[in-house]
């Protein structure tokens, strides 16, 4: 077992900084200016080619590709730092205050989307065929359809009206850091100081929440009914009812336990799914986590730049080790839950 | 009388599900008025659907585009308008301040959505069946590979790639069009999603192959003398294309679905060429960017005008429920012991 680990971490961070490089290359295909990320240029402006120089120079991009991508290792390995972008600052303060709030959202959002999945597709799988497993099928095949973005739409629009949760912005669970200070004299409206607590947390996050598990909840209720309907008809199950087990308990320990490990496997595998709802919602709700931050490498004031090339990699990085990471554990906690699949 | 098919046996019990053949017909229809209709609309209509008609928007309300079936000032050719101008027929209206006509850009729109649909499907299923045929098949280290590369990149959201790496291949893509069948940045997307999303076909199909290259079948095959390539070809391929036609349907309501959200985001196919994404984000404007061309007015202009964001979403919509249902329908024909998931 330690050894397989230690074999796929292996695999695993060499296949990331693969992946790292190949990133390096192709975007420095593209000749780009990338001294115009600090200084005006283009029609209109007066840079003058020593200007220009000096930014390529402040940016590191005027070495060579291999040179920039051993500067970049050398970092994370030395230093463990992902070092500055070109365009919005130090990369390991941005994902430092990214990651929580990303976290929060796809940790809630998956316990969320677990409570109301598994009651949903057990139901549906158990009155198979009859009226409310259909209406159970009819909603979700609609539901397969919502774009997640009607669906934090319209809940944003709902809690606009009700005022029920906010609508928008993110709460730090424990404690927030400082924010800008307001001047004397200032209206401090204009001066938003971000918010702490527990509670207010969950409140902020209740929105986002709700728009992760239901932009997953057809999917995988119909993944669970028809597993739960697989299991049912196994011979073990079989065997508990007739030793007489009442339904309850046969549904509970000899049903679901089978029939929802391999959840566990599409959790791993849906960790891109996941980050891309996360995409969405942190965009609709304003709450700046690591979906902003992706949407910021080229997009908003990067478009007419550009690209922002060490925070490509350093996402990549971040991302990539995270899915490996992800995935082992969900193979080793796989063959200690499942032991047929136990691994030599 | 010789014996069924294969193919046949599916197309009869496919015949069966009424609600399979229903959402097929739409399909069609859609595929059907996108790609023919549109060209034959043009030409009765006598106006693209990037055409831009300034007198399509009402100066005196605040302007105000206009409204569904009415006949606009063709302006084109003309220096100054006069009551006597010839008009042309707005079927759905204009979309705003530029006055291009919705139901041209919903079926120009459509077309464009589709072309990407279709074609990242293709690519990614033809690539994730090499994959996992090849893996599947011969296992080692070539599985190996495959198997960590898999988990490394279904870990990223596609939607990163599509933005990092599209907007740099689009750079060098957006001129290659096929003599205009594609808008510009579609080539880059197709290849983006479809490479990016042939792992878990790959992965289907790996899983497969695994437990059929076991059965008798195969060792018959590989005894009389049947070379690798032939045993995957006339062996394997039959029996995981079911699966693979039923992903493809999958996968086109996906990429239909990432196209709009691309444009919501503001970093889809660009304007002037419509899309269901982008025609979506024309009221509202992006949430990158938000704020259509009417930002500024008042929420009661947006209540008359909140038809344009509609029609393509409940397209949008509808083309996504039929294909999946569509999907649904293939998949039960194909394995009818199968449950339905």
């Amino acid at each position: 077992m330690p050894r397989y680990a230690a074999r796929r971490l292996l695999s695993g961070v060499l296949l990331l900084f693969a992946m790292t490089i190949t990133s390096f290359a192709l975007f420095r295909l593209i000749p780009l200016p990338t001294g115009c990320i600090l200084v005006g240029c283009g029609p209109g402006t007066t840079t003058t080619d020593e200007e220009l120089a000096a930014a390529d120079h402040e940016l590191g991009t005027d070495r060579s590709v291999p040179v920039q991508y051993a500067k970049f290792v050398w970092g994370i390995v030395r230093h463990g730092s992902f070092g500055a972008s070109w365009v919005h600052g130090s990369i390991d303060a941005q994902i430092r205050q990214a990651a929580p709030v990303t976290i929060s959202v796809l940790l809630g959002g998956a316990v969320l989307l677990f409570l109301l999945a598994v009651p949903l597709g057990v139901l549906s799988a158990v009155r198979a065929q009859e009226r409310i497993d259909r209406i159970i099928l009819s909603i979700s095949v609609v539901g397969i359809a919502l774009h997640p973005f009607l669906i934090g739409f319209f809940l944003r629009k709902f809690s606009g009206y009700t005022h029920v949760t906010p609508e928008t912005g993110y709460c730090h669970p424990f404690s927030a850091p400082p924010g800008q200070p307001v001047p004397p004299g200032a209206d401090p409206a204009f001066f938003p100081q971000p918010c702490s607590g527990l509670r207010p947390w969950a409140h902020h996050m209740i929105l986002p929440w709700l728009t992760f598990a239901l932009f997953f909840l057809p999917l995988y209720t119909r993944m669970i009914r028809a597993r739960v309907l697989d299991t049912l008809e196994t011979q073990h199950v079989t065997a508990a009812r007739a030793k007489g087990a009442s339904e309850f308990r046969v549904l509970r320990s000899h049903v679901l336990r089978p029939a929802l490990l391999p959840l566990a496997t599409m959790i791993g595998m849906d960790l891109g799914g996941a980050l891309m709802a996360a995409i969405y919602i942190e965009t609709i709700y304003r709450l700046g986590g690591f979906g902003s931050l992706m949407l910021s490498v080229v997009s908003g004031n990067g478009v007419s730049l550009g690209y922002d090339l060490p925070l490509i990699a350093a996402l990549f990085f971040v991302i990539g080790a995270f899915a490996i990471l992800l995935n082992l554990v969900v193979d080793l906690l796989y063959g200690w839950f499942d032991p047929r699949v136990r691994l030599a | 009388m010789p014996p069924r098919g294969y193919w046949e046996l599916v197309w009869r019990r496919f015949k069966t599900d009424r609600v399979a053949v229903a959402s097929g017909i739409f399909l069609a229809v859609v595929l059907l008025a996108c790609f023919g209709g549109e060209p034959l609309a043009e030409r009765l209509l006598g106006h693209g659907p990037n055409d831009i008609f300034p007198m399509a928007a009402d100066i005196d309300q605040n302007l105000l585009p206009a409204g569904p079936w009415s006949h606009v000032p063709n302006t084109h050719g003309v220096i100054t308008v006069t009551p006597e101008t010839p008009r042309t027929l707005f079927i759905l209206g204009a979309d705003g301040t530029l006055g291009h006509d919705v139901f041209l850009r919903l079926l120009a729109g459509g077309r464009t959505t589709l072309e990407l649909a279709l074609g990242a499907s293709i690519l990614a299923i033809t690539l994730g069946l090499l994959i996992g045929l090849l893996s599947g098949y011969f296992g080692g280290w070539i599985d190996a590979v495959f198997q960590r590369l898999t988990e490394l990149i279904m870990g990223f959201p596609i939607l990163l790639f599509l933005i990092a790496l599209g907007w740099t291949l689009s750079q060098r893509l957006n001129a290659i069009t096929f003599g205009g069948t594609l808008a510009p940045g579609v080539l880059s997307l197709i290849l983006v999603i479809g490479v990016f999303s042939c792992f878990y076909p790959g992965r289907l199909v790996r899983s497969q192959v695994l437990s059929l290259r076991e059965q008798e079948f195969v060792e018959a095959a590989r005894m009389i003398g049947g070379s690798d390539f032939r045993i995957m070809r006339k062996h394997l391929l039959p029996y995981v294309s079911g699966t693979l036609i039923v992903y493809a349907t999958q996968l086109m309501a996906v990429t239909v679905f990432l196209e709009a959200g691309l444009s919501i985001l503001g970093v889809g196919i660009e304007l002037p060429d419509a899309s269901w994404g982008n025609m979506i984000s024309t009221n509202y404007g992006t949430l990158l960017n938000p704020g259509g061309p009417h930002a500024s007015a008042d929420s009661q202009f947006l209540h008359l005008t909140y038809l344009i964001t509609v029609w393509p979403s409940l397209l949008l919509f509808l083309t996504v429920v039929s294909v999946t249902l569509f999907g649904e329908g293939i998949r039960n024909a194909v394995d009818p012991r199968a449950r339905r998931t």
